[in-house]
């Protein structure tokens, strides 16, 4: 190897490529869902405030979910390890694993049983327990959206039809 | 003590509406709900009395005459995190044999070496399925190209991204398991996975680990593949594969430029043998375009691929 190669590989093994050539990926990556599809949630907790005479009273939803919701979900759900557990004194929440061990809480305190359903589909389907605020439906602007593709191309030197000579 | 009698009671009868649950279900695959009691000391488990009609109508019903096993490896949640874990990445083997093969060597315990073998032959097997697919599939790729590609579908990181994926870190037995804040674990993970790949391979034999490569591993995708191409001199190289191949000796020719005295000229260069086009360059000199031209004939000419093939390990089945 010269010189000048041997340096800019040694520049590379540092990390201080951003100057110069950048050192090449030799990695692959992964499409999730392309062949087959690996959720992203391996555990639910579902902490419950056990309804005892007189108190409990925030964890209804959560009570009532658990009793007629929870094992046509479970079943629907195989790949999600659902643990119950109750929890007296403190209000009832939803407690979310993801794969790379990321664990996202959501207090389902005074919910009805359709919102704490809500809540549960909406860990279970998402990456990360995080809502993604995507845009959809934008309207057709007349000078065109900042990313969008223009009619005209940007000028490049191959296809252009005149060229600069000074 | 009724205290405590009545707190093992209410964790049995939790056990037995989990194993209710899943002889409910359609599915094969057993049920992932773990209700587990938790906290059930003697100071509160009176409460467990005050339980609404609800409650305590469920987990009547879900009474049934079978006592747990004493043989079963496997406890109650654990089987819940087990099961959930076969249904999320498909590996269909049994919770003892999971077990098993997800204990690390690092756990320390007796018996934790059995997944070092399992290991063994994982590596080997998602090596195999992966090399008949590439060469089969980059035909005319050289060896050194061969196995920098081999070794991104089945390297440490690959193998690495993929046991995150499926949780493997969560579901592991290692030295972490005991000790908090211990390093490795995704390393340790991804030697956990070619555990279960070995695992898959000697219990549900190369059809079914043959699908779970293709699957997790294969349908990964390397953006650059001419990056593991490595040529010292293009314009020789090239010159001398034309003529192994009994064909014309290569001619550059330059087909069109822009800011030739400028601060920034493009030059495009086209390398020919006879009238076809084999390969095409640009640079900021003509010496640069013809190089990159020659780099573009040589990519065309190693990467080719090949769509429908048969592996070997496919047809002698």
């Amino acid at each position: 190897m010269s010189t000048p190669r041997q340096l800019i590989k040694q520049l590379q093994q540092a990390g201080l490529q951003n100057r110069i050539l950048p050192a090449k990926d030799l990695t692959s990556r992964g499409h999730n869902g392309s062949a087959t599809f690996v959720p992203a949630i391996t555990k639910l907790n579902l902490r419950y405030s056990h309804p005892r005479i007189g108190a409990g009273g925030s964890s209804a939803g959560l009570v009532q979910f658990l009793t007629t919701r929870l094992p046509a979900i479970a079943a629907a759900r195989p790949y999600v390890e659902i643990c119950v557990q109750p929890r007296n004194g403190v209000p009832p929440t939803l407690t979310a694993t993801y794969a790379g061990g990321k664990k996202v809480a959501i207090d389902v305190g005074k919910m009805t049983c359709g919102e704490v359903e809500k809540k549960v589909n909406f860990l279970c389907d998402s990456m990360d327990g995080e809502e993604k605020h995507i845009q959809r439906g934008k309207p057709v602007k007349v000078g065109g959206h900042k990313g969008a593709a223009r009619v005209l191309p940007a000028w490049d030197p191959f296809t252009a039809p005149t060229t600069f000579k000074p | 003590m009724p205290s405590t009698a009545t707190a093992r009671n209410a964790s049995i009868t939790f056990a037995r509406l989990a194993r209710a649950a899943a002889r409910s279900s359609c599915t094969a695959q057993p049920s992932a709900v773990a209700l587990t009691a938790a906290r059930l000391n003697p100071a509160t488990s009176h409460r467990a009395a005050h339980t609404t009609p609800a409650l305590r109508q469920a987990v009547a019903a879900a009474a049934s005459p079978l006592p747990p096993s004493p043989s079963a490896a496997v406890p109650p949640h654990e089987r819940a995190r087990l099961a959930a874990f076969t249904a999320r990445t498909g590996l269909n083997l049994d919770p003892e044999l999971l077990r098993i093969v997800l204990t690390h060597r690092s756990y320390g315990k007796p018996g934790a070496e059995q997944s070092a073998r399992f290991e063994f032959i994982g590596e080997r097997a998602l090596d195999l399925y992966v090399t008949e697919h590439i060469y089969l599939k980059y035909p005319e790729l050289p060896t050194g190209a061969l196995s920098s590609v081999v070794k991104a579908y089945v390297g440490d990181k690959a193998v690495q991204k993929v046991a995150v994926q499926f949780g493997v870190p969560q579901v592991m037995r290692w030295k972490g398991t005991h000790t908090p804040h211990t390093r490795g674990e995704i390393a340790i993970g991804a030697s956990v996975l070619r555990s279960l790949i070995g695992a898959l391979q000697t219990s549900l034999g190369p059809e079914a680990t043959r699908a779970f490569v293709r699957a997790h591993f294969l349908s990964r995708t390397i953006d650059d593949l001419s990056a593991h191409l490595k040529v010292s001199a293009p314009m020789a190289t090239l010159a001398l594969l034309m003529k192994n191949q009994d064909r014309i000796r290569p001619v550059s020719r330059l087909l069109q430029e822009t800011g030739r005295l400028s601060h920034a000229p493009v030059f495009l260069v086209g390398i020919y043998s006879g009238v076809e086009k084999i390969g095409e360059g640009a640079g900021s000199s003509k010496s640069h375009a013809e190089h990159s031209a020659a780099v573009d004939a040589l990519c065309k000419h190693y990467l080719r691929e090949v769509k429908d093939f048969s592996v070997p390990s496919e047809v002698a089945s």
